[in-house]
């Protein structure tokens, strides 16, 4: 058992992904809003006001999908299937995904 | 991933050419295709999807309605396909052309969401939407799913 954690930095789509999770039937699954450390420094701490530059084309929010899959063998499908609702994570600054071990779940 | 094809074969698609149906005339004619497993009411499955579709119309856009249901009566799911060529006033403001009726038991939840969510997603493709609008037979209809899904 795995928890996929998927950063998606284009907020407008993220409905469009937790679709694609309900079609895999990835029903434990929860949703973040997030900032990048850049751009939440640039904005309040004006030394690094000037990554804001640097990061430009880069939305500054992003949103973190949480998701709980028992099979992680479907993933290469989600990430294909995602691509027909334009969320293509093999293009630049769409953001990124990784799994990593459950030990131990609860769920009550 | 769920599809639509595992839940249907050409024998649960109809081509309707009938257009002066009502919205409740046609979801009649599709629960009346219906063949349950289960000993069910079709008057009070009617009206549960009545009531789902006042509250808030299943009309998703591009001339597609998805009415659906959730019975505690029934163990399985089941799919009818509703082809209208020439269309039929869905609601107050949209004309539908494919319909397609789901009705579900709990127990099959997350099957449920993962087809509703899949319909969503594959009925937005404008160009797949316009081929089943227009496909002229059930076995055509039938074929351009099994394509459309095998992608």
């Amino acid at each position: 058992m795995k928890l996929l954690i998927m950063v998606l930095n284009y907020e407008e789509k993220i409905n469009d992904l937790l679709q694609v999770m309900l079609e895999f039937e990835l029903t434990d699954t929860f949703v973040l809003d997030g900032i990048g450390i850049e751009n939440k420094l640039a904005k309040e701490v004006p030394l690094f006001s000037s990554l804001l530059q640097a990061k430009a084309g880069i939305p500054p929010y992003n949103r973190i999908v949480f998701s709980i899959i028992s099979n992680e063998d479907i993933l290469p499908e989600l990430i294909e299937v995602l691509k027909d609702v334009d969320i293509d994570y093999s293009k630049q600054n769409t953001g990124f995904y990784f799994t990593i071990k459950i030990d131990n779940l609860f769920i009550t | 991933m769920v599809k639509l094809i595992d839940f249907i074969d050409s024998n649960d698609i109809v081509l309707i050419k009938d257009t002066s149906f009502s919205q409740k005339g046609l979801l009649n004619n599709l629960l009346n295709q219906v063949k349950f497993q289960e000993n069910m009411d079709k008057k009070e499955v009617m009206k549960i999807l009545l009531a789902r579709e006042k509250e808030f119309s299943s009309y998703i856009d591009r001339g597609v309605a998805i009415p659906h249901c959730q019975l505690k009566e029934i163990k399985k799911i089941y799919v009818k396909v509703a082809i209208v060529p020439q269309g039929i006033l869905y609601d107050k403001k949209n004309k539908a052309y494919i319909i397609i009726l789901i009705l579900s038991s709990y127990a099959e939840n997350k099957k449920y969401l993962a087809l509703l969510a899949h319909l969503m997603r594959i009925f937005h493709h404008k160009e797949f939407t316009q081929k089943f609008k227009y496909a002229r037979s059930t076995q055509e209809i039938y074929a351009i799913i099994k394509s459309q899904e095998q992608i």
